[in-house]
Formats: structure tokens, C-alpha cells, sequence
């Protein structure tokens, strides 16, 4: 038995087919798309998307190509400046690669 | 919102401005009122076509009664006007239209309302005529018939429209017997109109290449045209199968949206970059 829902209880799940937004049902008891809760995110859920097995994954391809500058796994641009140990590196900078010779 | 039965039958059109809930309603009751009216037609040209038969037979053995039963079949032929066969055997188109109802419930903006038009037998628009090579009395002619719109408001903002056109090439000829002979070729064009809130989703203009790499079609589908700007996203899909007319649809819709929904990513991305790098 569903436990009874405090007043005003807004539904977190996304719903919807073309895109996601938010759930406007006072209750999941009979809801389609959560099947009375069972199913935590049912936009990603959704099995009736024909060829679109993951219709809400971008690989980062897709980020690459439009967004150059948006890279999901950089971190941020605050930690982006340079720190101690960049420095250490800068000054010991492996001159030795260039020098030698008998590497290609 | 009830259908208006007396236009069914006089027009073969069914025309609403109403929420999506009620259309899906009246479509239901459309093609109920279909399947009925094709069986009644059925029923009604049995019964003519067996008193003709009768009349005929009478005819030969006591003329009144002949004339009598053949006046009977002819009233059974003349009733079944008032179920149109366009509308009777227009039981695909409903449920076209229902599936277009159905996939735009998930995301339609509540109680706002849909405008709906959905004709069984559309005035032929002709666009061509031209002579057929290498046939006698060789025609050939290409018409547009558009039977069916829906324009609706998505929870998101948007605006969709979506159009039906069937494009039917006629040719016509005199074969080498001497015989008149008409062949019919039908093609339907899918036409998707997503007028999108450029606050939500930014400017998709660069994805239009990616979207129609994206759009997946059924084998009988193409994608015909896209045209993508900062506010309005066209596309248009030539079917050749009828059958796949529904899935096309929401295929065609998917892959539009998929770039959308990339498009506000980027754009929700763009909106929070000013603030990772604004004062500490």
C-alpha cells in the first residue's frame, strides 16, 4: 500500500516523449509513465522511442562539435590557473628529449 | 466537444479548436461512427444488390411486383449516401490522427487548445500536367491533396504544426488493345513546423546539419527538406508506404527534438558559464 503524501507533494520524476519536463499529477497511484512509482525516471525509461535506444545521451562528441569551448569532463575554469608544481615543470623542462639525437 | 455528424456527412471533414484530451475523444468516436457506417453500408448494398435480383426475377413472372422490389433495391442503394464511403473506409486516417494525438499528449500543454482538421475526401490540387512519351493519348498528372493539420502548444513553449499532404501522380493512356486505363500512384508528404522558444533552447541553427543525421526513418521514409533557424525548425519526409505514415511521424518528431533538447543543454551551459567565471 502507498504510504499517504504530505499536502502540496509535487512529483520529482521528468515524463514526457519529445522532451523532458516535470510531472504535474497530484499522486503516482495510477500514474502511466511511473507506474505508481516503480520506475524512478520515466522519460529516460521510455521503451516506445522506436531506433532511440538512449535518446537522452550525447556522447561528447556532440558537445565538440557545437560547443567548442564545453568540455563535460574539464574541470573548472576557476582551477584552470596555473599552480606550483605547473612551475616546476616549466622550469625543469625535460630539455634533454630535444638534445638528444639518437631518438627519432 | 461533440463531432458535428451533419458536417461528417455532408463535407467528410472533421474540424476542431479544442484541448488535446477532447480530440482524442472525437477521434474515437470518428472512427467508431466509421466502422459503423461501413457496415451499415455493406449491410444496405447486400440488401439492394438481393431485391434487385428479386425484382428481376419478379419482373419475368408478375411485373408489379418486379417493379416494386426493384424500387425497394434502389432505395437500399440511395440510403447508403447517407453514411459516405470516404468517411467509412477512412478508418486509417483516424487512427493516423489519433497516434499524432497520442504522442503529443505527453508533452502538450495542458487545456490549451488544438486546432484540428482532418478531411477523408480532400479537394485534389492539380500541380502538373504533362504529356506522357512512348504511350497513345499518354497524360500524365501530379495533384496535392491535403487532408490533415493539427497545431498545438508544447509545454516547453513551442509551437508544433504538422501537415499531411498525400501527392498522387495519375497517368493515363491508351493501351495497344484499344482499352483507356488509369494508374495511380500515391505518395504521402509529411510536414513538421516546431516553432521554438529561442529563451529555452538558444539558437539551434548550427545542429541543422547534425539533425538530419538524427532523423531515423522507416525504410519506406526520407527526409525531404530541414530548414533550421533561430526560432523555427521545418522539416518535410516523403513515405511511400501508408502503413508507415504514424511511426514516420513520431520518428521525424524524435529526431528533431533530440537536436532541441542538445541545443538547450548547450545553451543552459552557455547561461552558467558567466557564472563559474564571474567575481569570486
Amino acid at each position: 500500500m502507498t504510504p499517504p503524501l504530505p499536502p502540496n507533494w509535487k512529483c520529482p520524476r521528468r515524463v514526457g516523449f519529445l522532451f523532458p519536463h516535470e510531472c504535474r499529477r497530484t499522486t503516482p497511484v495510477g500514474c502511466p509513465d511511473c507506474q505508481n512509482g516503480q520506475i524512478d525516471d520515466p522519460y529516460y525509461s521510455r521503451v516506445d522511442r522506436y531506433g532511440y535506444s538512449r535518446y537522452d545521451y550525447y556522447d561528447d562528441a556532440y558537445f565538440f562539435d557545437f560547443e567548442t569551448s564545453y568540455e563535460p569532463d574539464a574541470p573548472d575554469a576557476g582551477s584552470m590557473d596555473f599552480t606550483e608544481a605547473d612551475g616546476a615543470d616549466l622550469a625543469e623542462p625535460g630539455g634533454q628529449f630535444e638534445n638528444d639525437m639518437t631518438e627519432s | 466537444m461533440a463531432v458535428d455528424v451533419n458536417r461528417l456527412r455532408r463535407e467528410c471533414v472533421y474540424q476542431a479548436s479544442t484541448p488535446l484530451e477532447a480530440v482524442a475523444g472525437d477521434l474515437a468516436q470518428i472512427e467508431t461512427l466509421a466502422a459503423a457506417w461501413r457496415a451499415a453500408r455493406k449491410r444496405l448494398f447486400l440488401a439492394g444488390a438481393i431485391e434487385m435480383a428479386l425484382g428481376a426475377i419478379g419482373l419475368a413472372i408478375y411485373a408489379p411486383v418486379g417493379l416494386m422490389l426493384i424500387a425497394l433495391g434502389a432505395c437500399f442503394f440511395v440510403r447508403t449516401r447517407s453514411r459516405p464511403r470516404a468517411v467509412a473506409n477512412g478508418a486509417a486516417r483516424c487512427a493516423l490522427a489519433k497516434s499524432v494525438a497520442a504522442m503529443l499528449a505527453h508533452d502538450a500543454e495542458p487545456n490549451s487548445p488544438t486546432a484540428i482538421r482532418l478531411a477523408f475526401k480532400p479537394k485534389r490540387e492539380l500541380l502538373s500536367e504533362d504529356p506522357l512519351p512512348h504511350r497513345k493519348n499518354g497524360k500524365q498528372r501530379l495533384y496535392k491533396a491535403s487532408w490533415f493539420s493539427i497545431e498545438t502548444s508544447l509545454s516547453d513553449g513551442t509551437t508544433f504544426t504538422e501537415t499531411i499532404d498525400d501527392l498522387i501522380r495519375q497517368r493515363s493512356f491508351t493501351n495497344p488493345r484499344g482499352k483507356s486505363k488509369v494508374k495511380t500512384r500515391t505518395h504521402t508528404l509529411l510536414g513538421m513546423r516546431f516553432a521554438y522558444p529561442q529563451k529555452v533552447y538558444g539558437d539551434a541553427t548550427p545542429l541543422a546539419a547534425r539533425m538530419r543525421q538524427e532523423i531515423r526513418l522507416p525504410s519506406t521514409g526520407s527526409v525531404r527538406g530541414l530548414e533550421v533557424t533561430a526560432r523555427i525548425v521545418k522539416v518535410k519526409a516523403l513515405v511511400t508506404q501508408s502503413s508507415d505514415l504514424a511511426p514516420a511521424g513520431s520518428m521525424l518528431a524524435l529526431g528533431v527534438y533530440r537536436m532541441l533538447n542538445l541545443s538547450r543543454e548547450l545553451q543552459a551551459h552557455k547561461r552558467a558559464q558567466p557564472k563559474a567565471g564571474g567575481p569570486q
